[in-house]
């Protein structure tokens, strides 16, 4: 639910900013005379900043984390490894209440008579600094960013003890399910990086609160020198992990709906696991590809270059494998296998245009424009999303016990890709054409006024995309009024969350399962009378 | 079955291949965070031609010999402390004198820093003092939070949480030696 809400809100932000864009100078429908009747209802230039500042943070931080990692992280790990409950119950609470704190301080930003954080979510400094951002605003950002840290690490070390202590009997490492592969990395990762994060943060927080001056060099320092480019480096250090932590639940889930709803086994399950941990691995030394533009020297940009190109290739591979798991299966269309289908598709295409990014002579050209954001949005946003999307509609049967609307979510499908093609495919195509990001008013400059019409498009992608999210909304709401029920396995899978009954009972498995087997067991020759197996099934020769 | 927390089911060698492998990772962690503080430190000071920079002088060695001593003094007696209690001799008389010696070790760092001032040497000075503050406080927080860990020993004294606490005083030991060689020694 927390998730929910932050969705809607970074949503609405991001409306907002596409309206601005889209028809610059007119006042932003309902909500605009409520709240900027000084502007006659038109968003301002410095609250334009506070909104795709707010927008990435809380999409990035309060709807894809405790969405993937937060609720599926906590629900499928114990279900899949076959274990009553996580190894460390006590620190699981902490790491939720350290992140409902988090939502609440980032949110009383917006309250500050300044307003809240407007430095963009990577925060730079000097425009974080008080010099920049004088306002509580930011420095309340901060705060909760560093809560938000303090909430993952926890969680992240639950997770990880938790999967290599609790597995069932008979669960060897290449027997999990590749979801809770995914969510093993992508905990791994947090282990290590977002304390770095929380060091960077910790910094900036010491120069704005006690006048350090880690951030702040030359004129802008009162005295002694800082270096704002040091940020930069931390805050990639860990902010490209960090969009891998974002993505790499979504992969596993993919890779497994995939192979579930193809009625085969997942293509070269052992060569995707161990992809993942080759990008999990070869993700900390990119980094510097965020910052072509810094002047660091040509050894260094080659280099970095040279490691982002080496991380598509594992992704080549676990994308091959997908293709290769539909390849002559028996596909059932039901709304998962959609979104994941969808997610194959918007991941190839989010993916090959990172190569243009980590080219440095074309990132030199595209740094700052629209094609990063389509970029990032089309692997993030899109993938992530529907990745997620996916996973609720796949997993509702067992956390609720009734069966969400098929028709519904149909519905919700294709306005969400039609909509999301729309606006992340026009991103790529003005980012292509020069327009710059994060800009008030991009149409200052007047070559850019052609590019007005296809804004309006791209804006009118957005809506599209907000609507359709009712449909998901509605259905959530029929299911819970009169949703059909659900039986322990409505979509006939073997993995060991389909053997417990929907709802799931608190204490998960009465006895725990031995496992005999591995998670895409389909199509087996020797099952009579259905084609998936149970993982605590060991069958015979008749 | 349901009060059982579930890591029970495998006994107390599982808590303890449990709570070992969650604490590596929690050390993990942290030693990322101070690494990252190094990781500024070092850019900081390789690229600046002279060290301490902008004409300051070294800080008066007095207060960060004397917390290296309380500090080191602390991790010793914790050790008696937990060999004493694995050989039954629960006596918390050692306990005590860690805690007491950590407390010093925070004293002593305050009155580091009101010496820092009285030499004109503000927060805001520039980037050396920023780094000296900077660092002593953030590792001051975490023994701060040690420190209650600590205290939470007089009520509950099992094996893996003896162990778990005292790595994490050990680590912040070796971090603050770190600390003391990077910005009061070298």
């Amino acid at each position: 639910w927390y998730d929910i809400f932050f969705l809607g809100i970074g949503g609405l932000m991001a409306l907002m900013i596409r309206w601005t864009l889209a028809y610059p100078g007119e006042p932003f429908p309902i909500l605009g005379p409520l709240l900027f009747p000084y502007n006659n209802g038109i968003v301002p230039p410095d609250t334009y900043a506070m909104l795709f500042t707010m927008h990435g943070t809380i999409m990035i931080f309060y709807a894809i984390t405790p969405l993937l990692i937060g609720c599926f992280g906590n629900l499928l790990i114990p279900l899949q490894i076959g274990c009553r409950d996580m190894c460390f119950p006590t620190l699981n609470m902490l790491s939720f209440w350290f992140a409902a704190l988090s939502g609440l301080l980032v949110i009383a930003g917006l309250f500050t008579p300044l307003g809240a954080a407007a430095g963009g979510w990577t925060s730079y400094p000097t425009l974080s600094t008080l010099i920049g951002s004088p306002g509580a605003g930011q420095t309340l950002w901060c705060l909760a960013i560093f809560s938000l840290g303090i909430s993952s690490t926890m969680g992240a070390i639950n997770y990880i003890t938790t999967i290599i202590v609790l597995k069932a009997p008979g669960m060897g490492w290449f027997d999990m399910p590749l979801a809770t592969w995914g969510l093993f990395l992508t905990a791994v990762l947090n282990a290590i990086f977002v304390p770095v994060l929380g060091a960077g943060v910790l910094l900036l927080i010491f120069d704005r609160l006690f006048g350090t001056t880690y951030f702040l060099a030359g004129a802008a320092a009162t005295s002694g020198t800082g270096d704002p480019i040091l940020f930069q480096h931390v805050f990639w250090i860990f902010g490209h992990p960090e969009v891998y932590i974002l993505i790499l639940p979504a992969w596993g889930i993919v890779s497994d709906l995939l192979s579930f709803f193809a009625r085969k086994p997942a293509f070269g399950y052992k060569a995707t696991a161990m992809s993942m941990t080759a990008i999990t691995i070869l993700s900390t030394v990119v980094y510097g590809h965020h910052m072509f533009t810094t002047q660091m020297s040509p050894l260094l940009t080659q280099s970095f270059m040279t490691l982002t190109m080496t991380i598509s290739i594992p992704s080549a591979v676990f994308f091959a494998n997908w293709l290769g798991t539909l390849w002559k299966g028996s596909i059932r269309f039901d709304s998962p296998m959609l979104f994941s289908l969808g997610v194959v598709f918007v991941f190839g295409l989010g993916g090959l245009t990172g190569l243009h990014l980590a080219t440095v002579t074309t990132d030199l050209y595209l740094h700052d424009t629209y094609f990063v954001v389509g970029h990032f949005h089309y692997t993030m946003a899109a993938s992530v999303l529907l990745g997620g999307f996916a996973a609720v509609y796949f997993w509702w049967p067992k956390m609720f016990g009734t069966l969400m609307n098929e028709a519904l979510a149909k519905w919700h499908f294709w306005i969400t890709m039609i909509g999301l093609n729309m606006v992340f495919m026009g991103m790529l195509v003005i980012g292509y054409a020069g327009m710059h990001r994060r800009l008030y008013n991009p149409f200052v400059y007047e070559f850019m006024e052609k590019l007005i019409p296809l804004n309006t498009f791209i804006t009118l992608g957005a809506l599209i995309m907000g609507a359709g999210q009712f449909f998901f909304l509605w259905n959530i709401f029929i299911t819970f009024r009169s949703g059909k029920k659900a039986g322990d396995n409505p979509w006939k899978v073997g993995t060991l969350e389909w053997i417990v009954p929907s709802p799931v009972p608190h204490y998960n498995f009465k006895t725990i399962p031995e496992v005999k087997c591995g998670p895409h067991e389909l199509g087996h020759p020797l099952l009579e009378g259905r084609d998936y197996r149970y993982q605590t099934e060991s069958l015979v020769k008749a | 079955m349901e009060g059982l927390k579930t890591v029970d089911c495998y006994g107390d060698r599982g808590r303890e291949i449990a709570s070992d492998i969650a604490m590596t990772l929690a050390l993990i962690s942290f030693a990322m965070l101070f690494l990252a503080l190094m990781l500024c430190y070092a850019i900081f000071r390789f690229n600046a031609t002279v060290w301490p920079p902008m004409g300051m002088e070294r800080i008066d060695p007095f207060y960060p010999v004397l917390s290296t001593t309380l500090m080191a003094a602390s991790s010793v007696t914790f050790e008696v402390f937990s060999a004493r209690l694995k050989k039954g001799k629960g006596n918390l008389g050692f306990l005590a004198l860690t805690l007491l010696l950590g407390l010093g070790f925070l004293g002593s760092q305050a009155l580091l820093w009101k010496g820092l001032l009285a030499s004109g040497l503000y927060v805001g000075s520039g980037i050396f003092p920023s780094l000296i503050y900077g660092l002593t406080w953030i590792h001051g927080g975490h023994l701060a939070l040690a420190l209650l860990f600590l205290a939470l020993l007089f009520i509950k004294r099992t094996g893996p949480w003896v162990k778990n606490v005292g790595l994490f005083w050990h680590f912040l030991g070796v971090v603050w030696f770190v600390l003391y060689l990077a910005l009061f020694v070298f």
